[in-house]
């Protein structure tokens, strides 16, 4: 059992070759350089990651939408790893067949 | 003060720290003929055998937990911190009469401690060295524990000190040392006595190597005074910060059940609870068994059971508002928790707690079970069972069922936790069946400043 590192591994790779071409990491015509293994391996797209200081970011922009919610962030524990909601539909009857 | 009601009239006296018709001399032939004269019977080593035993069956449980992992205990997601952190809290709560004994009422002046410290002392170091195995072993690889002390080092790592459990580091260890120099600088002068009267060539030689050159000059008294009393100005603020920070483990977490301010007071009258309640339950075998009732008094009973009293009402008086709180805060996992602990699968376990912690030590408002050997020997075994499980009701309760009921789960001890457990008692009793015979189980000179001989008239 271990925490999940967000495949540190990956990022330092990347991070290493950012640095030694002396330019930011993922970003730019390098956008998309690093991606997580549970990322690369989705193959819905269902899962982002990134620099959420960049506002430009896929996660950023993912993170602004009003669907994203934390898991218990009602706690204050500013979990980082976050979540959108479902896209239902509200007809009743559609909704009803959903499930 | 001597006709107050709540002491022990033995034909109209109050039973005093020490029986009259001793001497100086008398004083240190009996305590010191225990380790020198008295040959070693069958019974010393058949319990020394069994707890030698158990203590193998800790290092073989130990052993195969390195090899194996933690995954021979019962721990797992969502109950993380199984027996492991409840013995821990356990031991070390236990290790805290000693300096409480030792520290807190010399510098209050009791004098009745003279005759119980040096064995509480003994006791609170076995306890705590018990205790210190089990956050060892919870970290799975024991080997890289000295990663917890923060030192320069080529990884680049430092301990992360807003955690409590970096806090328990340094609390403990500090807590162990002083412990343990108290303990050894209060037997400096009986190490001494022992290597005078030893006939033994072997027993003259470590006694004396021991016993660091004491003669008991003038001068040499002047200078331990000073130093003892030191130790005892360091140890007292020890005997409050120590659960203190064992409870910040808990308090800090947000945990249900374990988020409470209460906690840190609440630990520590529970720690000196189950101290005075193992204090008794060893004081009462080993005087009846080396005959030292004229020493180890009902007074000392009467007054320990006193201790107990008052705080198992602190730990019931907790208990309650944690209760109350569960109701009162409106926060709907607290009142969850409080249900939980009332009706569900662990049930069981928190009424026994109520019977053992709240209601056994109401028995000690009795006069007569106070001065009862047989009944606060019982009584102290079941305030003893009842603060452990007053523990596994902390961790594994509000662990098994917290915030999300998606990852709800139960916790059930395997026999490597219980192995390792009895182990630590075994380890436990092993130490002390060697310390009562091979040191003075009763601190020799401070015996003697109890006698009427030791009075100073002022001129």
């Amino acid at each position: 059992m271990e925490k999940c590192t967000y495949c540190v591994q990956r990022i330092n790779e990347r991070r290493i070759d950012a640095e030694r071409e002396n330019r930011k990491i993922n970003e730019g015509e390098h956008a998309g350089e690093l991606q997580t293994a549970c990322q690369q391996s989705c193959p819905a797209g269902a899962i982002t990651f990134g620099n959420i200081n960049d506002p430009n970011s896929q996660v950023s922009k993912w993170k602004a939408q009003n669907r994203n919610y934390g898991l218990l962030a009602d706690l204050n524990t500013r979990p980082r790893t976050t979540y959108l909601a479902e896209v239902r539909n509200p007809n009743p009857e559609l909704e009803a067949e959903r499930s | 003060m001597a006709d107050r009601v709540d002491d022990v009239e033995v034909a109209n006296r109050r039973a005093p720290v020490i029986e009259p018709g001793y001497t100086f001399g008398t004083v240190t032939d009996k305590i010191s003929a225990i380790v020198l004269k008295r040959p070693t019977s069958t019974g010393w080593f058949i319990g020394f055998g069994i707890a030698f035993m158990l203590t193998m069956m800790m290092l073989f449980a130990i052993g195969y937990l390195v090899v194996k992992g933690t995954g021979i205990w019962g721990i797992n997601i969502p109950i993380g911190w199984g027996f492991a952190i409840v013995n821990f809290v356990w031991w070390i709560g236990i290790g805290h009469a000693g300096t409480l004994i030792s520290a807190i009422l010399l510098l209050l002046r009791q004098s009745w401690r003279n005759s119980i410290n040096r064995f509480a002392e003994a006791m609170t170091l076995f306890a705590v060295a018990a205790a210190g195995i089990f956050p060892l072993i919870h970290t799975g690889r024991p080997w890289l524990a000295y990663w917890l002390f923060p030192y320069p080092n080529t990884m680049n790592y430092w301990p992360q000190f807003r955690s409590p459990l970096l806090w328990d580091v340094f609390a403990v260890s500090t807590y162990f040392t002083i412990s343990l120099l108290f303990w050894f600088v209060g037997l400096i002068p009986d190490l001494a006595t022992l290597r005078d009267r030893s006939e033994n060539r072997w027993a003259q030689m470590i006694y004396g190597m021991l016993a660091m050159g004491w003669r008991g000059s003038a001068r040499h008294w002047h200078r331990y005074e000073t130093m003892y009393l030191l130790l005892a100005g360091l140890a007292t603020p020890l005997v409050l910060s120590v659960h203190t920070v064992v409870s910040f483990d808990f308090a800090i977490a947000i945990v249900p059940g374990w988020h409470t301010t209460i906690f840190p007071p609440y630990f520590v009258a529970g720690a000196i609870y189950s101290g005075f309640a193992m204090v008794l339950m060893l004081a009462i075998p080993i005087r009846k068994i080396y005959g030292l009732e004229d020493f180890i008094t009902d007074r000392h009973l009467q007054n320990s059971a006193k201790v107990m009293l008052a705080t198992g009402w602190i730990v019931a008086y907790g208990y309650g508002m944690e209760a109350f709180m569960g109701w009162y805060s409106g926060n709907r996992y607290d009142s969850f928790l409080l249900w939980n602990r009332l009706h569900g699968p662990y049930q069981f376990f928190y009424y026994l707690l109520l019977i053992c912690n709240i209601g056994s030590p109401q028995l000690l408002w009795i006069r007569k079970l106070r001065t009862n050997s047989f009944g606060l020997f019982m009584v102290s075994f079941v305030i003893l069972v009842g603060m452990w499980l007053e523990r596994f009701v902390i961790v594994v309760m509000s662990l098994h069922r917290d915030f999300l009921n998606s990852s709800w789960g139960m916790y059930y001890p395997t026999r490597w936790d219980w192995m390792t457990y009895i182990g630590t008692i075994g380890m436990f009793l092993a130490a002390m069946f060697l310390f009562v015979r091979i040191l003075p189980m009763i601190s020799i000179f401070e015996m003697r400043t109890l006698l009427p001989e030791a009075e100073v008239k002022a001129e």
